[in-house]
């Protein structure tokens, strides 16, 4: 059985071992994930049409869904992800991701100006020109983070 | 420039203020959270020293209701300042009298009321002066507004014959020595004349007196003289006074 080791690097090594050795099979696209409390991914795998990606969290500009498809923005491209925005907010450090609406999740490193409306909205623009809406449901969850 | 004016000239001015207040803070808010995003050191769950700021839309609430309250008593101000002032030095009463002979009598509701005989709703009472003896009726419910508070029918009871007849009535405000004095002469000394007095809050004194003449000579001498009128009743045969104080009417919680 494939499973995905989500884990500080001072225990994968012991742990990936121990796995192997009771049968399962160490691969990170695996769609069983054993994880760590506090330990966030650095990289998320990303589709190119039909090249796999492996793609730092850190170069992540933003993740949007569409309808079933989630696509990370990453360095000007395009990457189809195969984890939903609910379990990607889950696995993303926190104090750089944030969901600013029920459809993208944006890196705060990238994010290049904030436009703050009054009808209760952020216009966020993005360093790849990108700009997004911090829509009402998550106007406050933004506002706390930002610390403002 | 009017009240109205000064009215638009303060709305123009409270939506300027409130339109000024949102655009400025709106520029402040992008400043600081921009200036935020710079910092960076942000992060879900963490505990910031930053102060907190009020969303645009707070503000704008916040303001709309200050200059709400500010123009509201700006405009209380304004009526105040502009308004007509009333001297206050005296109470202003109205006051009604009218004259009424046995033949202008017939077009009202005391057509078949004789003086001396019950009207409902007053309670009728006499006195004598002299030769002269008033019947006066007053009004049961004054503050109704419907039936005149008092009316008084005045009699010549002595025996000479009279020729015309005449009046003078004062109305004086509690505590004033002189009011003010009106009258006339010229009537027929009809017994059935009456006069009906209304008024509505007057607390003062009415001095009704009235004088028969025995000729002709009579009202002529009515030139106003140091700003008061001549006594109408120089010269009377007879006559006689009758006093009635309005503060013993009855009053709305009896």
């Amino acid at each position: 059985m494939k499973i995905k080791l989500m884990v500080s690097e001072e225990s994968y090594s012991a742990l990936a071992a121990e796995l192997t050795g009771m049968g399962f099979e160490i691969d990170d696209s695996a769609e069983l994930i054993l994880s760590q409390k506090n330990v966030y991914v650095g990289y998320l795998i990303g589709r190119l049409g039909d090249e796999i990606f492996r793609l730092r969290t850190s170069e992540i500009t933003y993740i949007e869904s569409f309808s079933h498809d989630v696509i990370a923005h990453c360095g000007g491209g395009e990457y189809r992800l195969s984890e939903r925005l609910r379990r990607l907010e889950e696995i993303l450090d926190p104090k750089e991701f944030i969901r600013v609406s029920n459809s993208v999740i944006v890196s705060a490193g990238h994010i290049k100006s904030i436009k703050p409306a009054l009808t209760q909205k952020f216009i966020l623009t993005l360093e790849d020109g990108a700009k997004v809406d911090v829509t009402r449901t998550y106007y406050y969850i933004f506002k706390e983070f930002i610390g403002i | 420039m009017g009240f109205a004016g000064r009215i638009i000239i303060l709305l123009i001015l409270a939506l300027s203020v409130l339109f000024l207040t949102t655009v400025i803070y709106l520029r402040v808010y992008k400043k600081r959270i921009n200036q935020r995003l710079r910092e960076g050191d942000f992060g879900e769950g963490e505990e910031t020293s930053k102060r907190k700021m009020l969303t645009p839309i707070a503000v704008f609430v916040l303001t709309l209701l200050g200059v709400t309250a500010g123009a509201y008593m700006l405009i209380l101000l304004f009526a105040w300042l502009f308004s007509a002032k009333s001297d206050t030095r005296y109470e202003t009463s109205h006051i009604h009298t009218v004259t009424l002979d046995s033949e202008s009598r017939k077009d009202t509701l005391f057509e078949d009321c004789l003086p001396g005989e019950e009207i409902k709703g007053y309670t009728v009472h006499t006195m004598q002066d002299g030769d002269i003896r008033f019947t006066y009726y007053v009004n049961k419910y004054p503050y109704s507004g419907i039936l005149p508070t008092l009316l008084i029918s005045a009699e010549y009871t002595g025996g000479k014959d009279m020729v015309g007849s005449g009046y003078r009535m004062g109305l004086s405000a509690p505590g004033e020595k002189e009011g003010t004095s009106f009258g006339g002469t010229g009537l027929d000394p009809d017994p059935q004349t009456m006069t009906a007095v209304t008024v509505d809050d007057f607390a003062g004194v009415l001095t009704y007196t009235y004088g028969v003449f025995d000729s002709g000579d009579y009202g002529t001498d009515n030139t106003e003289q140091d700003g008061r009128v001549s006594d109408p009743l120089e010269g009377a045969a007879a006559k006689g006074t009758f006093t009635f104080d309005f503060d013993t009417l009855p009053s709305y919680l009896q």
